[in-house]
């Protein structure tokens, strides 16, 4: 498996606050890859710099053979290669469900309207959301929300998926609609970076686990390592918590 | 179109298509202007010629001269003189309005060589026209003879409506009697306010691109020295033009610089870059009520901040900020009154001129306040109902492509 995104000595500052400290992460391709931690540890905050939506302090982020990070690259254009999918859905307000999805190819990548719509329609299909078309982002539940912002990314055809607690926003009951999705991405061989709550599908769906804890990454490794016979004595504490919460 | 059946809604376009047609075509409405062709029949005799051209009438009023200016604005009797040297003149009239006394009287004139004593046929005037009926021409018909010649001249003038003294019979003239001008004025009102707020829109979108112009991630330092120029700008712009009254910079553009050559032009500029201001910091808002996620979402698209900015953000904030916007509409119809300061008949100085003629303040800005008052309640219940459409849920995108 060759490499897709890496991730060299990252560190991050929010002014005096050390949020990252030091982050070496390498994601192969068609390598699914769930990073958990405690709220504050700098998950998302790690998931923002892979596609800099927030810029590293220092370090590296290597992608498609350029330093992201520290080269003058045309951002907009790589960042068309990683979608993103985010806790709060963040739909287009002012568009309808087909236009969500179509905006992007056809402004960034120049694809037709006619061509847009029948990619994004298939898509829409897949993630179940074929119905809607013509609805307005803000009438759907969020469970359907998700599911249009997931075809929303997939219609740039990126190399990468980046998810920031894609569930952690819904009502129970939807979490499930929106899961079985990633299952499906994941499957088919997307690549994936997920950064989640749903110990379940993290020790199910993904081929390596991240536990991070105070900007750091503690402890990696297929779930069943991770999750049965953890070595950190954080991680274990962390796994007692949030499995005993449940 | 439901909101047409609203009777204010219905007498503010009516009122826009009468203006429009007055000024296309002038005098259509027979309300507003009439006139009447005088005739002179031709004559060799020198001594009529001399009379039909010197002679002079006389008013009521301490007998003096009634001029054609005089003629035309009739309100009160006159006096026709039958003697004009060796030429006698006889008179008729085809107005049921003013009676020509059959038995001549005298009356005391300033001649050239002092007061004289002449003859003349008083004039009697037995009913005037109404606000609503308004001016009524006549003519009258003078035969100027002497032992071998005679020869006619016509005389043209119109009876006006007078003013009655009560409040609510004056309210109900100057209304009426100066329809046609309250509409001239409404309608530049209204354009000037209406074209000024939309230009306006059109700067304030260019100063709030400007304002939040985001640095590239390795900014050159000419494209710095630029954003932090164009930024600065549009900052003081802003601070300029909202820190100083709107009479201020019309005097400033005016009278100071000139600009345009045309007030009507100058005032629009003055309420386009006046309401720019206003409008910036409204977008302002309209873009921060836009939540940042969208922004992000957008950006790891692959969109560029300006198409984010155009597609995506640009779009909610300005509808967010349209009631804003409408309301800045509704203000700038009372406040272009201003400009009548740098001569623009608009609403409030066509009503200064309409004061001016009777002398009856109190009337003329009941009328107009009134005037206002229907406008501004008018278009905010239009907007309203525009909003209303606007809000209801799009079936397809409709941009460009
Ligand atoms: N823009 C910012 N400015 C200042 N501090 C920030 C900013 N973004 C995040 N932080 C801080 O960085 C730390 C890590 O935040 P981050 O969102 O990465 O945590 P997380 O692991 O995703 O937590 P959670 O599970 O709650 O989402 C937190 O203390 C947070 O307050
Ligand atoms: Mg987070």
């Amino acid at each position: 498996m060759n490499p897709l995104l890496q991730v060299v000595s990252l560190t991050k500052e929010f002014g005096s606050l050390s949020v990252l400290r030091g982050i070496e992460l390498t994601i192969h391709e068609q390598e699914v890859v769930s990073i958990i931690g405690a709220s504050g540890s700098g998950k998302s905050t790690l998931l923002r710099c892979m596609n800099l939506l927030e810029e590293p302090t220092s370090g590296s982020i290597w992608f498609e053979g350029v330093d992201l990070a520290n080269e003058p690259v045309d951002l907009d254009r790589l960042r068309s290669k990683m979608g993103m999918v985010f806790q709060s859905f963040n739909l287009f307000d002012n568009l309808n469900v087909l236009d969500n999805v179509t905006l992007a190819p056809r402004r960034v990548l120049g694809v037709d309207k006619e061509a847009a719509e029948v990619q994004a329609k298939s898509l829409l299909e897949s993630v179940g959301m074929s119905d809607f078309l013509y609805q307005r982002a803000k009438k759907l539940s969020g469970g359907q929300k998700q599911r249009v912002a997931i075809a929303r990314a997939l219609a740039m055809n990126p190399k990468v998926l980046l998810f920031d607690e894609p569930t952690s926003a819904l009502d129970p009951e939807m979490v499930g609609e929106v899961l079985e999705v990633m299952r499906k991405l994941a499957k088919q061989g997307m690549t994936m970076v997920v950064v989640t709550h749903e110990m379940g599908f993290a020790k199910e769906v993904s081929d390596r686990v991240v536990f991070m804890d105070q900007g750091i990454i503690v402890e990696q490794g297929p779930p069943s390592k991770v999750f049965s016979q953890p070595k950190e004595e954080r991680t274990k504490e962390f796994l007692k918590r949030v499995l005993n919460d449940r | 179109m439901k909101f047409l059946r609203n009777p204010f809604v219905m007498i503010l376009f009516l009122v826009i298509a009468l203006g429009v047609v007055n000024v296309i075509s002038p005098g259509a409405f027979t309300l507003f202007s009439t006139t009447v062709e005088a005739e002179v029949s031709e004559t060799d005799d020198p001594e009529l010629i001399e009379a039909m051209n010197g002679l002079v009438l006389y008013s009521e009023f301490n007998y003096q001269t009634l001029t054609q200016a005089k003629l035309d604005q009739l309100s009160y009797g006159f006096y026709l003189p039958i003697q004009y040297g060796d030429v006698s003149i006889a008179w008729s009239s085809d107005s049921s309005r003013f009676d020509i006394a059959s038995v001549p009287e005298t009356i005391p004139v300033m001649s050239q060589t002092g007061p004289i004593d002449i003859e003349v046929l008083h004039v009697q005037v037995l009913s005037l026209p109404s606000a609503l009926q308004g001016n009524d021409p006549f003519i009258m018909t003078a035969t100027f003879s002497n032992e071998l010649h005679e020869s006619q001249k016509q005389y043209t003038g119109q009876l006006v409506p007078v003013m009655p003294d009560d409040f609510w019979g004056g309210v109900f003239f100057t209304f009426f009697r100066y329809l046609s001008l309250f509409v001239e004025g409404v309608l530049t009102t209204l354009l000037l306010s209406l074209a000024g707020t939309v230009i306006g829109f059109v700067i304030a979108i260019l100063l709030v691109l400007m304002r939040s112009i985001r640095p590239a991630r390795h900014e050159a330092t000419i494209s710095r020295l630029l954003r932090k120029g164009l930024q600065g700008f549009a900052k003081f712009y802003v601070t300029i033009f909202r820190g100083t009254p709107m009479i201020v910079q019309a005097a400033f553009f005016w009278y100071g610089l000139g600009l345009f050559g045309d007030a009507m032009l100058c005032g629009l500029f003055v309420v386009s870059v006046n309401t720019a201001a206003y409008i910036a910091e409204i977008l302002r808002g309209g873009i921060s009520s836009v939540d940042t996620g969208q922004m992000e979402a957008a950006r790891s698209l692959g969109l560029s901040y300006v198409q984010t900015m155009r597609y995506v953000i640009l779009p909610q904030a300005i509808k967010n900020a349209m009631p804003a916007i409408g309301n800045e509409f509704v203000i700038n119809i009372k406040d272009t009154s201003v400009l009548s300061i740098i001569g623009i008949f608009e609403l409030f100085n066509q009503t200064r001129r309409i004061a001016g003629m009777h002398y009856r303040q109190l009337e003329a800005y009941f009328v107009v306040a009134l005037i206002y008052l229907f406008l501004t309640y008018t278009v905010t219940h239009l907007l309203q109902k525009i909003e209303k459409r606007l809000d209801m849920p799009v079936k397809e995108l409709t941009s460009s492509n």
